[in-house]
C-alpha cells in the first residue's frame, strides 16, 4: 500500500470513527448513567447452578439439584431477571401476587443449592423468612426435609397470601389437610431480585419511556369535612403524621378544587389524581433523581405521564404541604406501597401562576426511590 | 381545645377528690439501688417536686409548669427544657401520692428512674396512661425525662406537631441510610468512601475476656465478658474494609430497628441507631450502628461518627442505655 493509499483509509477511518461516535453518543446520553444488568443476586445464583448453560430465559432441568423439580429463567431488557424452581402454575402466580411468589420460587432454588437442612434453616434464618410445616419449621419435629414441603405445593387444595403489615403469610392446604405457612419479612429488598440501585435505575428507565395516561380518580366516599381555609375536603387517612393524608380538596359547592388562589390544595389534587386530565395539558415535570447512581442525570416528563404511571402501581397516595420557600409552594407526595413496604417521595416546587397560566410550564421536582418502611422502629426519635 | 378540656376535667377531678388533702403533693421515694444517702435524698426531692409541680399546674389550668427557685434548681438546663417540649405536647399529672422505685445506676454517675405513673392529658383514653423515665445527674439534679412507651404510641401523642418537612428530611435520611447498606452489599468502596467525611469518628467495639486474676471475687462472680472500644481514622476502616470485601465473595447486610433522631440545636444534624445483622461467606454477626450523619449539603450528605457495638456480651443483650446516641458526642 503506498502513502497516499494508507493516508486515504485513515481519513475514511476517521470518517467511520466520527460517524460511530455520532450514532453512539445519542444512546450513551439517553442512558443517562444507566446499564442495565443482570441483577447481582440472580448472577450469583447462576454461577452457582451446578450446570453449564443456563439459558436466559426458558425452562430447563438441573438433575443435580432435583430430579422432580423443573427450573426457569425469565428475562427482560435481555437479561436474566429472575432464576426459580417452577412451583406454581402460570395462573396461580398471577392470580395471587406475582412478585411473592416469584420470591419463593426463587428461595427455593437458593435453598436446594444448600446441601443441608440445617444450612437451609441458616439461611431462612438469614432472611427472616419462616417455613412452618404442619406447626413446625424447617429443621425441627417432622419437618426434617424441605421436599416434605413440597409435597403440600404439589397437591394443593386451598391457598391464600395475608399482606398488609411487616411479614407476609402466604399459607397452603394440601388435599390431606396437611398446612404450610411462608412467613416472609415484608421487605422490597428481600421480595425483588433487585438491590436498590438496579431497581432505581430500572424505574428511572421506565419513567423515562413511559407514555401513560393520568386518570380522574375522586374518593369514593362523600363524607365532607371543612378545612381551615374555607374548603371542604374528602380523605382523612394518614401516614405516620396528621399531616400528610390522602385528602382531596373540594371547593365550597362541592366542585373539585382547581383554582391557582389555592395553589397547594390545587396541588395536592393533581398529586392525589383527581383533577381533570385536561388542565393538566401544558404541565411538565423537571425531575432530579436522588438515587445510588448519583450518574443518573435530570429528566423531564410530562406531569400526566409520571401521574399515569404512579397510578397503574398499586401505591396508597398521600400528600402534604411543605411550606412556601419565597413565592415557591412546595408539596410533597408519598407513594406508599402496602404490600412491599417501601416509599417513593415526590416533592415539587412551583409558582401558583404555572397552575393556569394556559402556556407549557414546567415545575421542578425531586424524586426519592424505594425508601424502605418495614425496618423503621422510630422516625421521630427524641432524646 | 382538647388539652383545655382535659385540663378543666382533670382539674375539677382532682378538687373533688382532694377537698380535705394536697393530693397535688406526690411523695416519691428510692427503696434500693442508691447507697449514697446524699445523692439519694437529692433525688428524692428532686423527684417529688417535679410530680407535685406537674400536678398543681394541672389543677391551676397553666400552659406552663412554673417552680420556685428551690425547685427550679433541682433541674438542669436540658432538664427543665425536656420538662418544657414534654409539656408543650401534652399536659400531664401523677395520678398516685406516693411512688417507690428504685433507682438504676447508669454510666458517669447518672441515676435512672423507672415506672413513674403518669396521665398524658392531651392522648386519646387508649394512651394516655404511660409511664415516665427521669435521669438525675450525679447532683440529683433532674438532666432528662423521657415516656418509657413504645414508640407507635408515642407517635400517636406527638404525630400532630410533626412538620411535613420535617417527615421529608427523615425519610431522606432512611433513604440514605439504604443505600449506605446497599453499598456493602455491593462491595462499593468507592461509594463509601465518599458518604464518610474525612475526619470521620469510627468507633469499634469488641467483646473481649476479663482477666480473671485482676478481678475482686465480686466481679469475677458476674461478669466474664467486658467491651473494648477502639478508635480508627477514615483510612484505616476503608484499608480494612477493602480486605474484608475481598475475602468475602458474599456479603448481605440488613438493617433493623432504625431510630433517627435529630440534633436539639442543629437542624442538620441526625443520629441513626440500628441494629446490624452482618451476613458474609466467612462471618456473621449482630451489633448495633450508630451513624452521625451530616445532611447540610443534601445531595451530599456525610457520615462524621459511625460506631459498633455488639448486641449482646455477658450472655445478656447489651441495655439500651448503653448503646451511643447522638447526645453522647457533641458537636
Amino acid at each position: 500500500m503506498d502513502s497516499q493509499a494508507f493516508e486515504t483509509m485513515i481519513k475514511e477511518l476517521r470518517y467511520i470513527f466520527s460517524l460511530l461516535l455520532l450514532v453512539l453518543t445519542p444512546v450513551v446520553w439517553s442512558q443517562d448513567g444507566i446499564e442495565i444488568k443482570t441483577p447481582e443476586r440472580i448472577a450469583r445464583m447462576v454461577e452457582s447452578m451446578p450446570m453449564d448453560n443456563v439459558p436466559l430465559a426458558g425452562q430447563f432441568q438441573c438433575t443435580a439439584l432435583s430430579s422432580t423439580i423443573m427450573f426457569y429463567t425469565e428475562a427482560k431488557d435481555g437479561v436474566t431477571v429472575q432464576l426459580g424452581a417452577k412451583l406454581f402454575s402460570q395462573s396461580m402466580r398471577q392470580s395471587y401476587d406475582p412478585v411473592i411468589m416469584s420470591f419463593v420460587e426463587r428461595l427455593w432454588v437458593e435453598l436446594l443449592l444448600r446441601k443441608t437442612t440445617a444450612s437451609q434453616a441458616s439461611l431462612l434464618k438469614e432472611y427472616g423468612v419462616r417455613i412452618v410445616l404442619s406447626g413446625y419449621p424447617l429443621g425441627s419435629g417432622s419437618f426434617k426435609q424441605l421436599s416434605q414441603a413440597l409435597d403440600v405445593i404439589n397437591s394443593l387444595s386451598s391457598v391464600s397470601i395475608t399482606t398488609g403489615g411487616n411479614e407476609i403469610d402466604l399459607f397452603m392446604r394440601d388435599t390431606a389437610g396437611t398446612t404450610l405457612h411462608i412467613y416472609i419479612p415484608a421487605s422490597r429488598d428481600l421480595l425483588f431480585p433487585y438491590d436498590k440501585k438496579e431497581h432505581e435505575e430500572r424505574l428511572i428507565l421506565e419513567l423515562t419511556k413511559t407514555d401513560a395516561k393520568y386518570r380522574q380518580t375522586l374518593p369514593e366516599t362523600t363524607d365532607f369535612r371543612n378545612t381551615a381555609n374555607g374548603l371542604l375536603a374528602v380523605g382523612g387517612d394518614h401516614y405516620m403524621i396528621d399531616s400528610l393524608s390522602n385528602d382531596v380538596f373540594y371547593d365550597k359547592n362541592r366542585v373539585i378544587l382547581y383554582n391557582a388562589d389555592y395553589p397547594e390544595e390545587t396541588m395536592r389534587n393533581i398529586l392525589m389524581g383527581a383533577a381533570k386530565p385536561d388542565r393538566l395539558a401544558g404541565l411538565f415535570l423537571d425531575v432530579t433523581p436522588h438515587t445510588y447512581n448519583r450518574n443518573i442525570g435530570k429528566f423531564r416528563i410530562p406531569l400526566t405521564s409520571l401521574m399515569g404511571y404512579i397510578q397503574q402501581q398499586g401505591f396508597s397516595l398521600y400528600t402534604g404541604d411543605l411550606g412556601r420557600n419565597g413565592n415557591r409552594c412546595q408539596c410533597l407526595l408519598i407513594m406508599y406501597h402496602p404490600i412491599y413496604n417501601y416509599l417513593h417521595m415526590l416533592s415539587v416546587s412551583f409558582i401558583s401562576g404555572q397552575l393556569d397560566s394556559g402556556s407549557e410550564e414546567t415545575i421542578k421536582a425531586d424524586l426519592s426511590t424505594f425508601i424502605p418502611q418495614h425496618n423503621i422502629k422510630n422516625l421521630f426519635q427524641e432524646k | 381545645m382538647r388539652i383545655q378540656h382535659f385540663l378543666f376535667t382533670a382539674a375539677l377531678a382532682l378538687f373533688t377528690v382532694t377537698a380535705h388533702a394536697q393530693l397535688d403533693v406526690v411523695r416519691f421515694n428510692i427503696e434500693d439501688g442508691i447507697s449514697d444517702a446524699t445523692l439519694k435524698a437529692e433525688i428524692e426531692k428532686s423527684a417529688s417536686t417535679l410530680l407535685s409541680a406537674l400536678n398543681s399546674t394541672v389543677i391551676a389550668g397553666k400552659s406552663k409548669v412554673k417552680l420556685e427557685k428551690e425547685g427550679e434548681l433541682m433541674f438542669t438546663k436540658d432538664g427543665r427544657k425536656c420538662l418544657d417540649d414534654m409539656w408543650a405536647t401534652s399536659a400531664m399529672m401523677c395520678p398516685v401520692s406516693q411512688v417507690t422505685e428504685k433507682g438504676i445506676s447508669m454510666q458517669n454517675g447518672v441515676v435512672q428512674v423507672r415506672n413513674i405513673p403518669i396521665t398524658m392529658l392531651a392522648a386519646d383514653d387508649d394512651n394516655c396512661e404511660q409511664e415516665l423515665v427521669l435521669c438525675f445527674n450525679q447532683k440529683g439534679q433532674i438532666d432528662n425525662i423521657m415516656v418509657a412507651l413504645d414508640e407507635h404510641r408515642y407517635l400517636d401523642v406527638i404525630n400532630a406537631q410533626i412538620s411535613v418537612k420535617d417527615f421529608h428530611r427523615r425519610q431522606a435520611i432512611i433513604d440514605f441510610v439504604e443505600n449506605f447498606r446497599t453499598a456493602y452489599n455491593r462491595k462499593d468502596i468507592d461509594y463509601i468512601n465518599n458518604v464518610f467525611s474525612d475526619n470521620a469518628l469510627i468507633i469499634t467495639g469488641k467483646v473481649v475476656k476479663i482477666d480473671k486474676k485482676r478481678q475482686d471475687l465480686t466481679a469475677q462472680s458476674l461478669n466474664t465478658e467486658q467491651i473494648q472500644y477502639q478508635k480508627s481514622t477514615k483510612e484505616e476502616y476503608i484499608n480494612n474494609l477493602k480486605k474484608c470485601f475481598k475475602n468475602n465473595s458474599y456479603i448481605n447486610l440488613i438493617f433493623d430497628e432504625i431510630e433517627v433522631m435529630r440534633h436539639p440545636k442543629r437542624d442538620d444534624i441526625f443520629g441513626v441507631t440500628l441494629k446490624q445483622h452482618w451476613n458474609s461467606s466467612n462471618y456473621s454477626d449482630v451489633g448495633y450502628l450508630f451513624l452521625m450523619i451530616n445532611f447540610e449539603d443534601e445531595m451530599n450528605p456525610s457520615i462524621q461518627v459511625r460506631t459498633w457495638q455488639p448486641d449482646k456480651y455477658n450472655g445478656k443483650p447489651l441495655p439500651r442505655e448503653e448503646v451511643f446516641s447522638l447526645d453522647m458526642f457533641s458537636i
